[in-house]
């Protein structure tokens, strides 16, 4: 090969794969309200909203009645004392503390689950096609579809929190709907952002419905 | 700048936006430097309030960590409870076909006097216990002598000295009933009554066990050459120097039981009254003392939470009575004598005539309950002390307030008092019937607590006011109350736990509140303070009423002054010992006796002419043939001649049990005492 034919190559160029840009998507979306959920309840609730948890386990106790276990025992443990123990006073709040956060976290986490396997699923169902245009349509309406989904499982759930707990909570605060309820909101737009920034390839393109970053 | 990110940016900017403006319609409450009020206060059931203190003024017990019963009987062995007259000098004979000597201890025969039924009935009434008999006479051990004999050191505390002087008088430990058969007999020449007996040494009974039942083992020879140089120093030719040195006005055998009583142990102290000569006197700077009442703070008696049961017993007595009230007869009184008939030279038997003897039982209030009830117990049992004794059909007659009295048979009897440290009923919130009531602002009693709490629901423009009443029953130590003389009420307090400062709940603020104990809510820190004993209370008295047999003790407070929290405070209304009456004893207003001067002269001047127109040894003549005489108004050698002095009474009675009595009081009593929480909080909390 000619010496000159050589030196007109130019260096390769390496770009981030589109999947690495997908998962970089997918990890900072859901990961806000993760860390939304995080901060409300380990930051925001101890300086903000200490010692306003309702007993929320003899609230479940009273709603779902047949469960046996170890919600009982919380439930007797977070009921205030007919004796005016201080002791015993400090430690069934601390024990409605425990519970509501507990409660919180798991309602949230559930909520978190089940958007992030819609999404998901709906990923995973759009991802091959032979043809790439009608593929994008069926997408574009299965998502208008899945998102009032997702958003309906958020709001379930942050109702079930509300009529649950925070309805129980006196002299409630803006500082308690911050920290119980966006969480839920943000699991949508991550759902939401997620669905079009983080499509698959074949339904997506730069001026398309779903983008491709 | 893509679509995308375009839509993302007016996104967030939204957002902020919305954020923004819900800060600003942030409410009031979100600013933690707000000042607290009932509606965001912390659930102040948290709060811990300390243990309250036990309840004041609990009596001390005596004898704790010692199973056994440990009973000292102190004996009267003066010569007037033995009938001893220790005068040589005397118109009476010592011993004849009608006179006789004994005291409450005589003998006749078989016959021996009531006393020595009642020494038996102590000892039995002790069964069980470590009993240990004293003897008290009119001898004296004094701090000098003990020293001198090298029994005591000069460095030897008052304590120690007392328990040499109780091992020297001790007569005999966990003595048989028999021990006081040797006390009588029918001649009581160095009897255990007779004025240094060689009965007042008793340590060669100790002395084969090196004194190891005695309080100082291994002193008893030491011990025995200091009694026996007493007994060999007396002698009774010089009988009214002795008497002189030794009877001074303060001394008798009471108050050497007294001064050297074990306050450890149940002590049982018999006394003739005929002993007290004096019970007050001056001292040198003027100031007046009351022998038995400064005996008994001294001790501390009553301090210790000790009780003093006070008996008198009508006794059998057959004697020769040489002093009364202080005076020193030239010749004694004949009080009982034998029956003798002149005509047939023949003694046909005792002629005993009544006295009273005085007991007093001192020990913790149980030991004494006890004991007192065995000894009731025995004494009822014995048939001796059953039957009738003393003259009949006139053979003994005296005069008394100018009237003649012919002594009829009697019988044994006993009367007795009990002089302990007033216990008024003292009210507290444990007394049945108790009620804590809020009588005006919102507010309850709070169960479940270890002191009664009441609940004030917070609310600066409440006036509240606060009444505990308890239903009045019986006074106890004549306590007389009347709602015109109310003590006054305090209010103080014990403790407070309240809130003194509201904090931001940040990280660092945890640490920098100490002092007392914090409570959470929300974005506040609360800060509640313990100060003990705190100055100013917003709380005042209002008042103890009593009305319709209830007292009630009110006191107010004012809502703006109420902080939230915890207040321990105490309610007290003390009584004065003034307002502490003694109940009337009957019986010792009717055997008391009081002797003036006067006729302590009368009685003396006829013991002189006695002494001047009789020989020693003669027969009296027929005016004495019993006590003083049954002919009031004759004259004997130009003496009238007095009433019979009152031997058969307790000269000085009162003024005992009022020595006694006044040694039992104290300053002041609390008749009210309530110790409870107010625990103010919102009314929520209130449960």
């Amino acid at each position: 090969m000619p010496q000159n034919h050589a030196q007109r190559i130019k260096p390769l160029r390496l770009r981030p794969a589109n999947r690495i840009k997908v998962l970089l998507c997918y990890l900072v979306c859901f990961a806000v309200p993760l860390l939304w959920q995080w901060a409300a309840l380990r930051v925001l609730y101890p300086y903000k909203l200490a010692n306003t948890a309702p007993s929320i386990a003899e609230t479940l106790c009273a709603l779902l009645p047949w469960v046996q276990g170890s919600l009982p025992e919380m439930a007797k443990a977070a009921r205030l004392p007919d004796r005016s123990d201080p002791a015993h006073w400090a430690e069934a709040l601390k024990a409605r503390d425990e519970h509501w956060l507990l409660f919180l976290g798991a309602c949230f986490l559930v909520a978190f689950a089940l958007t992030l396997l819609i999404q998901l699923w709906w990923r995973f169902r759009h991802r091959k096609g032979v043809n790439a245009s009608r593929m994008a349509d069926k997408a574009r309406r299965s998502y208008r579809l899945t998102m009032p989904v997702i958003l309906a499982v958020n709001a379930v759930f942050a109702l079930f929190v509300y009529l649950a707990g925070v309805q129980h909570i006196p002299a409630r605060t803006v500082w308690d709907y911050l920290a119980y309820f966006p969480a839920y909101g943000l699991n949508v737009l991550a759902a939401m952002a997620c669905f079009r920034l983080a499509a698959p390839s074949v339904i997506s393109g730069k001026h398309a419905f779903f983008k491709r970053l | 700048m893509t679509r995308l990110t375009r839509i993302l940016c007016c996104l967030v900017a939204l957002l902020c936006l919305c954020s923004c403006s819900v800060m600003e319609q942030l409410p009031p409450a979100l600013q933690a430097s707000q000042p607290a009020s009932a509606a965001d206060l912390p659930d102040l059931r948290q709060l811990r309030m300390p243990e309250p203190e036990p309840d004041l003024w609990q009596p001390a017990k005596t004898g704790e960590g010692s199973d056994t019963l440990l009973l000292d009987l102190w004996l009267d062995a003066s010569q007037v409870a033995g009938g001893v007259n220790p005068n040589p000098d005397s118109i009476y004979p010592h011993r004849s076909g009608r006179y006789r000597e004994g005291g409450f201890h005589y003998r006749y025969g078989s016959q021996v006097g009531w006393y020595d039924n009642l020494l038996k009935a102590l000892l039995a009434a002790g069964e069980g216990s470590r009993i240990r008999v004293l003897r008290s006479g009119n001898e004296a051990i004094t701090d000098e002598m003990l020293l001198a004999s090298g029994l005591a050191a000069a460095e030897s505390d008052a304590a120690a000295l007392r328990s040499l002087r109780r091992d020297l008088l001790t007569y005999a430990i966990d003595p048989m009933p028999t021990v006081f058969d040797s006390f009588s007999d029918q001649s009581m020449d160095n009897s255990f009554y007779a004025l240094y007996t060689p009965k007042l040494n008793r340590m060669n009974q100790f002395m084969a066990t090196g004194g190891m039942l005695l309080e100082n083992p291994g002193r008893v020879e030491e011990m025995y050459e200091l009694l026996d140089s007493m007994i060999q120093s007396y002698d009774p030719r010089h009988f009214d120097e002795t008497v002189a040195a030794l009877l001074t006005p303060e001394r008798s055998p009471l108050t050497t039981a007294l001064d050297n009583l074990d306050t450890d142990r149940l002590s049982v102290i018999t006394c003739d009254p005929l002993t007290l000569r004096s019970l007050t006197g001056i001292l040198t700077d003027g100031t007046p003392i009351s022998y038995v009442e400064e005996l008994l703070r001294q001790r501390g008696i009553f301090d210790r939470g000790l009780t003093v049961q006070l008996y008198a017993f009508q006794l059998d007595y057959i004697g020769q009575i040489h002093t009364l009230n202080g005076a020193d007869l030239r010749h004694p009184l004949i009080w009982g004598r034998l029956d003798y008939d002149y005509n047939q030279k023949k003694t046909y038997g005792p002629l005993p005539m009544p006295r009273t003897l005085l007991m007093l039982v001192i020990g913790a209030e149980e030991q004494v309950d006890e004991y007192t009830r065995q000894l009731e117990s025995c004494l009822a049992a014995d048939p001796a002390l059953q039957e009738l004794r003393g003259p009949q059909e006139g053979q003994l007659r005296y005069t008394r307030a100018g009237q003649a009295v012919t002594q009829e048979p009697f019988g044994f009897g006993y009367e007795s008092t009990r002089i302990s440290r007033h216990s008024v009923n003292r009210y507290t919130l444990l007394t049945p019937g108790a009620a804590v009531q809020v009588t005006a602002g919102e507010g309850a009693l709070l169960s479940g607590r270890s002191l009664p709490t009441v609940g004030l629901a917070l609310d600066e423009e409440e006036q509240y006011e606060i009444t505990l009443s308890f239903p009045v029953g019986e006074m106890d130590g004549g306590l007389t109350m009347s709602a015109a003389s109310m003590p006054p009420l305090e209010v103080s307090g014990v403790c407070s736990l309240v809130l003194a400062e509201t904090l931001p709940n940040t990280p660092e603020a945890a640490p920098s509140a100490q002092g007392g104990q914090t409570l959470l809510l929300r974005d506040t820190l609360y800060r509640f303070a313990m100060t003990e004993q705190p100055e100013t209370l917003p709380f005042a008295p209002a008042g103890l009423k009593l009305t319709d047999g209830m007292l009630t003790a009110a006191f107010t407070a004012s809502g703006k002054d109420l902080r939230p929290g915890y207040y321990r405070l105490i309610l007290r209304a003390d009584v004065t010992g003034q307002q502490l009456a003694w109940p009337p004893v009957d019986w010792v207003e009717r055997l008391n006796a009081n002797v003036t001067n006067q006729q302590l002269s009368s009685w003396l001047s006829v013991g002189e002419a006695l002494q001047k127109r009789h020989k020693t040894g003669g027969s009296a003549p027929n005016l004495f043939w019993h006590a003083w005489g049954d002919k009031p108004g004759h004259e004997y050698y130009g003496v009238t001649l007095p009433d019979c002095p009152p031997v058969y009474a307790a000269p000085r009675l009162k003024e005992l049990l009022g020595q006694l009595q006044n040694a039992a009081q104290i300053d002041t009593l609390p008749l009210v005492y309530a110790q409870l929480d107010v625990f103010v909080a919102p009314a929520e909390q209130l449960n």
